[in-house]
């Protein structure tokens, strides 16, 4: 779907993207994480030809639309026609309604005026704008901002869907629905590259996770692997609990009693073998053993913080 | 490239911007009308009467719709960056050369209206006081809004020009009302204080000297070249008559024939016992029309056609490599 090869892009001193490498496969929830400054935006937008990046190549569906310091053009109008994408910071035009908004976005795609309208009611209906479907976008908080902006996203039904922070300034309610909206594309068989600073949102709506930092992505891979590679690298952390206490000697690991039958055990590796083994030997019972799982917010820190 | 067209004209017609001028110019034309209606057949012919409502028409085009088209441009791509519309409009399937001459279109057109307005105002007007309003001056009113409407596009453009390569729309508005104001006001004022330092006469600075100090050095202002393509509206008929006054004071005139100019040609001489001779002249300036104007100065059309050309290319060379972020 996409496909980022080597790409760079200046902003004057600044790089912005220094030989960038990403892929976004068919039918994964792309979750696209980096801390301000990365170059995220700058990859989005890149990707759907709105900035000029200096070098690299870049494919949409399959066929190039960047590469040799220059768009295709033809190629990458074709492929806008299947994409979606929700910006960041955005707004529509003010002056317009609801139905208008997405009559008007229709259009750009050759809709027909029977198919836009069709398409309108479904996505207000959908997102909870129907009700307000005449009063001017420029009346409208951002929450509802916002859900207008996902809907002009999926008015073409798109195959590929692009969304920059699109859980920003919406309450609650809206993030679940949003969050809905996203797992549906999922079912229906699209993709989705989607960046976000809730790394929580992330951790729950994404298969796929790639971290970039300084223009360069760090790692990119399924939200599990890129864990278990945090815990071989940070080492495990063993949740103990028995029925008495249990003494640990010879071993390599670092234990810490945190009461006279719990234990927190960090070693190199999974070994929770081992530790069964132990506890079995000194004739104890296991009442919990388990690895504390590290949460997507703390690879990420160790990411970023990585390499200064 | 009708996509944007459609968008633009739809936010357009409804601004603000455009619905404040038309009333200032429909308010500025209710006592210039007024004026009108108590001169004929007193100070003014018809004819000159029409000769003033075409520059009065000419002044609050160039000056009201002129300054609309600098902000319009000036804002036309820098706030859609700013507020994000441009984002969304350019992820979709819709080429930028597509977008941007779809939205220049409807700029001009806009203009277009507006010019309209203003030119629909003045016959109509002039029909209402009771001015015989002959085909040839609706026909000449339609020629300058055409002409207008060439000029401003220069003024739309110049802005867009400027929107292009500033970020802020704040900053590129207040230029573009600097620079308006510069191109309209201060340096006419230099360019007309040169030509009068270098005219021989006051006619010379009056007439060509200074149409040819426009046409050099105001070659970028569209609105310079509109003045000087308008400035033979009228045409001076100079008749010089040899009159002789006789003994019994019974005046006859010897010789009435078109001259020139009048500068030289009157006075008197007085011979006794014969009378005296009277060298008389006198000049009658006569509306002759845009077209007429225009065949004198169809270089200042080229160079304002050239300028616009010139505008709108870098505008849009700009915007097609710019980053939309």
């Amino acid at each position: 779907m996409i496909e980022i090869e080597n790409l760079v892009k200046n902003y004057g001193d600044v790089k912005a993207l220094d030989g960038l490498h990403l892929t976004v496969k068919e039918g994964q929830i792309y979750g696209f994480l980096g801390p301000n400054g990365a170059g995220k935006s700058t990859t989005i937008l890149s990707t759907l030809g709105l900035i000029n990046p200096q070098a690299g190549r870049i494919s949409l569906f399959g066929r190039e639309v960047f590469a040799d310091g220059k768009y295709r053009e033809a190629e990458l109008v074709r492929a806008k026609k299947r994409i979606g994408y929700m910006p960041e910071h955005a707004t529509l035009w003010d002056f317009l309604t609801p139905m208008q908004t997405l009559d008007i976005i229709g259009e750009s795609f050759g809709m027909s005026k029977g198919e836009r309208a069709k398409r309108a009611r479904e996505l207000l209906e959908l997102l909870n704008l129907w009700d307000v479907r005449n009063k001017k976008v420029g009346k409208f908080s951002k929450g509802m901002k916002q859900r207008l902006l996902l809907a002009q996203a999926l008015v073409q039904s798109p195959d590929l869907l692009i969304l920059d922070e699109p859980m920003t300034g919406l309450d609650p309610k809206g993030i679940a629905e949003f969050k809905d909206i996203i797992r549906e594309q999922k079912k229906a068989g699209k993709t989705v590259f989607f960046s976000s600073h809730i790394l929580a949102h992330v951790e729950e709506v994404c298969d796929t996770v790639g971290v970039i930092v300084r223009g360069q992505l760090r790692v990119e891979d399924s939200i599990e692997n890129i864990k278990n590679q945090f815990l071989k690298k940070a080492g495990y952390l063993i949740l103990l609990e028995t029925d008495r206490p249990i003494s640990f000697e010879n071993v390599d690991w670092e234990v810490e009693r945190v009461s006279p039958t719990k234990y927190k055990i960090k070693a190199p590796d999974d070994v929770r073998p081992e530790i069964n083994d132990v506890v079995w030997k000194q004739g104890a019972k296991i009442l919990q053993l388990m690895v504390r799982v590290p949460s997507l917010e703390e690879v990420f820190l160790s990411l970023v913080e990585e390499k200064g | 490239m009708l996509w944007g067209f459609k968008l633009e004209l739809k936010q357009g017609l409804r601004s603000k911007k455009l619905i404040g001028t038309l009333l200032i110019i429909l308010f500025l034309y209710v006592p210039f009308l007024y004026f009108l209606k108590e001169e004929p057949g007193t100070y003014m012919s018809t004819r000159e009467i029409m000769a003033t409502m075409s520059n009065f028409v000419t002044g609050i085009a160039i000056f009201f719709v002129g300054m609309l088209a600098m902000i319009m441009g000036a804002t036309a791509i820098n706030s859609e960056v700013e507020k994000g519309t441009l984002r969304v409009a350019m992820s979709k399937p819709i080429s930028r050369l597509a977008y941007i001459g779809g939205k220049m279109l409807a700029h001009v057109t806009i203009l277009f209206i507006a010019l309209l307005v203003s030119v629909g105002v003045a016959i109509g007007g002039m029909a209402l006081i009771g001015i015989d309003l002959t085909a040839g001056f609706v026909w000449d009113m339609v020629l300058l809004n055409v002409l207008l409407l060439i000029g401003i596009t220069g003024l739309l453009f110049l802005g867009y020009l400027l929107s292009a390569f500033i970020k802020s729309p704040i900053n590129a508005l207040v230029l573009a009302l600097v620079l308006f104001f510069i191109v309209w006001k201060i340096a006419p004022a230099v360019v007309e204080y040169e030509a009068f330092t270098h005219a021989a006469s006051y006619k010379d600075y009056q007439g060509h000297v200074l149409q040819e100090y426009k046409t050099k050095y105001l070659f970028f202002d569209p609105s310079s070249q509109i003045e000087v393509m308008l400035s033979n509206m009228t045409e001076r008929t100079c008749f010089a008559i040899t009159k002789r006054i006789e003994p019994n004071g019974e005046e006859r005139v010897l010789e009435k024939k078109e001259v020139p100019t009048c500068s030289g040609v009157w006075g008197s001489s007085s011979y006794p016992g014969v009378g005296q001779v009277i060298y008389t002249c006198s000049c009658q300036d006569v509306y002759a029309g845009v077209g007429h104007s225009l065949r004198f100065h169809l270089v200042n059309l080229v160079l304002m056609i050239g300028t616009i050309i010139a505008y709108a290319g870098f505008a849009v060379f700009r915007f097609l490599r710019m980053d939309l972020r």
